[in-house]
C-alpha cells in the first residue's frame, strides 16, 4: 500500500480506531496483522520474505542467549538470513549482469539468464533493521526477546516498514513493550506531521519532479537546463524522502510511538561531515555504529581512517541500489569526507570558527551536494560523462532563459521547505523553540494552510516515493 | 558514522529536541476541535467564478470553415502518427481536420465528436478515432485531475450522458475522491495556482514579459521536443499497461462506457465512424506482447463495432511498424510521421476512394 492513496488514509483511520478500542495486551498483535496487510496489499508473496527474516532473527537472538557456546553460530545465522536475502533479491541481477558484461569484455560469450528477480519494496530497510537486532543481541546491548509478536512488530511496523527511518532495537523495542496511552496532543502532533509530510510529497516533490524528469529525459540538455534539472531533483529527493519520514513519524505517533528523526535541515550543512549528520540520519548512524566503528574508525591513523571511510561510503552507495552510479555516488562522498578531514586539520583555526564564512561554506556544500545528486540520478554512466563535460559557453540563449525559469519555479515550490529549514533549527536559531511556534492555534492554522495547499497545488500525478525502490 | 568514535546516541539528542517542540497536554475535546478546524478551513474557500470552464466553440467553427471530408480525433497516439501536410498532399487541401489533445482519452473523444464534429453545420464523411488497447471503454481514465479541464472545454453545462457514464464507471476510490472534490471546491482553482506560480517565475526572468494566465512553459517547448529526448521505453509510463484485469472485461465495461453513445451519435448524423487501434511499442523481436485477456477484449470489441456498423482497424502486428520507428513509449518518431501517415492511407484505403 502506498501512503499517497485514499486506501492508505482509510486503512490508517480504521487501524487507529480499532487499535485504541482493543485491550492493550492485544494491540501489538493487531498492529502486526495490520502491518502485514499493509505490506502484502499489492504483492502478498513479499510477506514470505518478511516472515522469513523475522523468524530468522528471532531464533538467532534466542539461540545466542540460550546456547552461549554456539553464540557465534547463531549470530552468523542471523547475519546470513538478512544479508543472504539482500544478496539474492537486491544484488543477484546486478551481479549476473556484470559477470556477463565482464565475460564479453574478455571474449567469452555468456548468454543473459532469463530469470530476473523482482525487488521487494523496502527490503534494504527491514534487512538493516534485522541486522541491528542480531548485532545488538550479540554485543549484549539488548536482551533477546522471547515474545515473537514484539520482534515481529519491530520488524514490520507499517509506518516505517518500507522506507524507514531504520529503527534500532534499543530505541523501539522498549516502546513496543510498554503500555501505551492515547494522548490527544500526541495524536494531534501526528496529524500535523502527516499533513506536513503529504504537503512535501504531493506539492513540492511531485511538482518539481516534473521538471527533473523532463530534463533527465533530454539526450543533450545544455548546461543551464541540466543544472536546473539537478536542482529540481535535489529539492525533490529531500521533499520526497523527508515527506515520507514525516508521514511515518506522524502515523507512528497516532499509535503512541516515537520514531527517530531522519533529517535536520541537510542543505544547511557547512561540510561533508556535517551533511551526513543531517541527511538520512538513521542510515548514517547505523553505518557508523555497525560498520565504521567496528572497522576501527579513525583510531588507526589517517590512512586506515580514510580506508574505513571509503568502505563505509561505498557500502552506503551500494545499499541504495544495485547500480554502478550508486557506487560512484558513495565513492564521491567518501572522497569528499577524506579530503575534508585532512584539509580541516591543516586549515587555520579562524576558518573553522568564523561565522562570517558560514554562508559561503553552506553554498559550497550545497553545490557539492548537487554534483552528488547528479551521480545519484543518472544511471547511465556514459550519459553521466557527457553531462559532466557540458560547457556553459555552449548553451544557447534560450537554454539559459529556460534554465533560469525552471530554477525559479523550483525555488518557488521550495519556499515552504526553506522556511521550515530555518525554523526547524531550534538549537541553532532558537526561533522554533519559542512558545509562539508551539501554540495550538499557530500549528492548527499552519496545518489548515498546508491542507489547503495540498488541495490547491498538488501535482496532477504522484509517483512512488523514491526510497521505495531501495 | 563520521562523528568518529563518539557513540553519543542520536536518539537521546532526538528526544531532547522532540520534548522542546512538543505540544502541551491537551484534552480530547480541544484536540478534536483543532482537528476539525484544520479540516474545515480549506472547505470555506469556494471559488466565486463559475465552476466550469467555458465551452470552446472554436473547433466546430473551424470545421465549418474548412469543411473537411475526414476528421481525426485522438490524443498523442494520433498527433505523433498522422501528419496533416502529408494528408493534404495526398487527399487534397482542406479535406482533413485533425482534432487532438495531449493526454485525455475516451471521454474527450466522445465530447469532441458530439459537441464539435456533429454540432458543426458541415458533416464530414468519415471520422477516425485513434485509441490504445482497452482505453475506449475506460471512461474515467484521464478524465480527472490534470485532464478534466480539457474535457470541460468541450462540454456544455449539462452533459447527462457523460455524467451518467462517469458516475457508473467510478471505482469506490474514484467516487470518494469525487465527493471530496465537492466538499473542497478549492481544488477547482488548481490550474490558476499553476499559472500564478509560472507567472511569478517568469517575472523573475523577464519582468512584464508575459501576461498572467498564459502558459509560460510553452515558450520553451522546442527545447523539450520529442526528437530531443532519449530513446527510452518507459517515457510514456502513465499509459503503460495495467495489471487491473477488470478493464479487459469488455462485456462489463461496455454498458458504462461512452462507446455506444459515440456509435449512436455518428449513425444519427450520417457519419461513418472508424476506430483505429494503434500499435503500442513493439519489442526488438516483434509486436508488443498481448495478454490473453487483452486479445479476448479486442476480439469482442471488433465484433461489437462491426455489428453496430462502425469500422475497426488494428495496427498491432503490422510488419512495417518496427521498433526503430518509435521514439518514447508508444509515440512515433517525428521524422517517420509522414511515412506513418502513408502507411495509414495504404492500410485504410477503402475509406479514401
Amino acid at each position: 500500500m502506498i501512503f499517497q492513496s485514499l486506501d492508505f488514509l482509510l486503512f490508517l483511520l480504521l487501524v487507529f480506531c480499532v487499535h485504541w478500542l482493543l485491550p492493550w495486551r492485544v494491540r501489538n498483535l493487531f498492529l502486526v496483522i495490520a502491518s502485514y496487510f499493509f505490506y502484502g496489499y499489492v504483492h502478498p508473496w513479499f510477506l514470505l520474505l518478511l516472515w522469513f527474516v523475522t523468524i530468522a532473527v528471532y531464533l538467532a537472538g534466542l539461540g545466542m542467549e540460550a546456547l552461549p557456546a554456539y553464540r557465534r553460530w547463531f549470530f552468523a545465522l542471523g547475519l546470513a538470513a538478512c544479508l543472504g536475502m539482500l544478496g539474492i533479491f537486491k544484488y543477484f541481477n546486478f551481479f549476473i549482469d556484470n559477470i556477463v558484461i565482464a565475460s564479453r569484455a574478455m571474449g567469452f560469450e555468456l548468454s543473459q539468464p532469463t530469470l530476473r528477480i523482482a525487488l521487494p519494496v523496502g527490503i534494504s530497510f527491514f534487512a538493516f533493521q534485522g541486522l541491528s537486532y542480531v548485532i545488538d543481541v550479540y554485543r549484549g546491548d539488548i536482551r533477546a526477546r522471547r515474545n515473537l509478536v514484539d520482534v515481529a512488530l519491530f520488524k514490520a511496523f507499517f509506518p516505517q516498514l518500507v522506507a524507514g527511518p531504520i529503527e534500532r532495537a534499543t530505541h523501539f523495542l522498549p516502546q513496543i513493550e510498554r503500555r501505551r496511552e492515547l494522548r490527544p496532543e500526541a495524536v494531534l502532533e501526528g496529524v500535523f506531521l502527516i499533513i506536513w509530510g503529504f504537503f512535501k510529497k504531493l506539492v513540492i516533490a511531485d511538482n518539481v519532479s516534473v521538471i527533473a524528469n523532463k530534463v533527465f529525459l533530454l539526450a543533450h540538455p545544455g548546461f543551464p537546463l541540466l543544472w536546473a534539472g539537478v536542482l529540481a531533483f535535489c529539492v525533490q529527493i529531500f521533499a520526497d524522502f523527508s515527506g515520507y519520514t514525516d508521514i511515518a513519524r506522524g502515523a507512528a505517533k497516532l499509535f503512541g510511538f516515537d520514531l527517530i528523526e531522519n533529517f535536520r535541515s541537510p542543505y544547511l550543512a557547512s561540510s561533508p561531515v556535517d551533511f551526513w549528520r543531517r541527511w538520512h540520519i538513521s542510515l548514517s548512524t547505523w553505518l557508523r555504529d555497525y560498520v565504521y566503528i567496528p572497522l576501527g574508525g579513525s583510531r588507526g591513523g589517517r590512512l586506515l581512517g580514510a580506508r574505513n571511510v571509503m568502505i563505509t561510503f561505498l557500502l552506503s552507495g551500494l545499499w541504495h541500489g544495485a547500480s554502478w552510479n550508486y557506487v560512484l555516488w558513495g565513492a564521491y562522498w567518501g572522497v569528499l569526507i577524506v579530503i575534508y578531514n585532512n584539509a580541516s586539520n591543516l586549515a587555520p583555526e579562524w576558518v573553522a570558527r568564523s561565522r562570517g564564512l558560514l554562508p559561503l561554506k553552506i553554498f559550497l556544500m550545497f553545490a557539492l551536494t548537487n554534483i552528488g545528486w547528479l551521480l545519484f540520478r543518472e544511471t547511465d554512466l556514459r550519459q553521466l560523462a557527457d553531462y559532466l563535460t557540458l560547457a556553459p559557453s555552449a548553451a544557447s540563449g534560450l537554454e539559459w532563459k529556460a534554465g533560469a525559469y525552471l530554477a525559479c519555479v523550483v525555488l518557488l515550490y521550495s519556499t515552504p521547505l526553506i522556511v521550515q529549514m530555518y525554523l526547524g533549527r531550534p538549537h541553532e536559531t532558537g526561533v522554533y523553540s519559542g512558545r509562539r511556534f508551539n501554540s495550538l492555534a499557530v500549528r492548527s492554522l499552519t496545518a489548515a494552510g498546508l491542507f489547503g495547499g495540498i488541495l490547491l497545488m498538488r501535482a496532477a500525478s504522484s509517483a512512488d516515493f523514491i526510497y521505495f525502490q531501495f | 558514522m563520521v562523528d568518529v568514535d563518539k557513540r553519543a546516541s542520536v536518539i537521546d539528542d532526538e528526544e531532547k529536541r522532540a520534548a522542546r517542540s512538543r505540544l502541551p497536554p491537551l484534552g480530547a475535546g480541544t484536540a478534536l476541535a483543532a482537528l476539525l478546524f484544520v479540516l474545515a478551513v480549506p472547505s470555506l474557500y469556494r471559488p466565486t467564478l463559475h465552476g466550469k470552464l467555458p465551452f470552446d466553440r472554436q473547433l466546430a467553427g473551424e470545421i465549418d470553415a474548412k469543411k473537411p471530408d475526414y476528421v481525426f480525433i485522438g490524443n498523442s497516439m494520433l498527433g505523433t502518427r498522422i501528419d496533416e501536410h502529408t494528408l493534404e498532399a495526398r487527399l487534397g487541401r482542406n479535406c482533413c481536420y485533425i482534432l487532438w489533445t495531449g493526454g485525455a482519452e475516451s471521454a474527450w473523444d466522445h465530447q469532441a465528436l458530439k459537441n464539435e464534429v456533429i454540432a458543426a453545420a458541415h458533416r464530414p464523411k468519415v471520422v477516425f478515432i485513434f485509441f490504445r488497447d482497452a482505453y475506449l471503454t475506460r471512461v474515467t481514465y484521464r478524465a480527472n485531475d490534470a485532464y478534466w479541464w480539457k474535457i470541460e472545454r468541450l462540454s456544455h453545462d449539462h452533459e447527462p450522458q457523460l455524467e451518467r457514464s462517469m458516475r457508473d464507471s467510478r471505482t469506490w476510490q474514484e467516487a470518494l475522491e469525487y465527493r471530496l472534490g465537492l466538499l473542497y471546491p478549492i481544488q477547482k482553482r488548481r490550474e490558476a495556482a499553476d499559472y500564478a506560480l509560472e507567472w511569478l517565475a517568469s517575472q523573475a526572468i523577464d519582468p512584464g514579459g508575459s501576461a498572467f494566465g498564459t502558459p509560460v512553459a510553452n515558450r520553451y517547448n522546442e527545447l523539450f521536443a520529442l526528437d530531443r529526448l532519449k530513446n527510452i521505453e518507459t517515457a510514456d509510463d502513465a499509459a503503460a499497461g495495467t495489471d487491473d484485469s477488470a478493464i479487459y472485461d469488455f462485456d462489463a465495461m461496455l454498458p458504462h462506457s461512452l462507446l455506444p453513445s459515440m456509435i449512436d451519435l455518428a449513425r444519427d448524423a450520417g457519419i461513418e465512424l472508424v476506430f483505429v487501434r494503434v500499435q503500442r511499442r513493439p519489442t526488438l523481436l516483434g509486436p508488443p506482447p498481448q495478454s490473453a485477456q487483452l486479445l479476448r477484449y479486442v476480439a469482442k470489441l471488433h465484433a461489437y463495432l462491426l455489428r453496430n456498423g462502425a469500422g475497426f482497424y488494428d495496427f498491432t502486428g503490422d510488419p512495417e511498424l518496427t521498433l526503430d520507428h518509435y521514439l518514447d513509449g508508444d509515440h512515433i518518431q517525428a521524422a517517420w510521421k509522414p511515412e506513418s501517415t502513408e502507411l495509414f492511407l495504404r492500410r485504410l484505403k477503402m475509406y479514401f476512394p
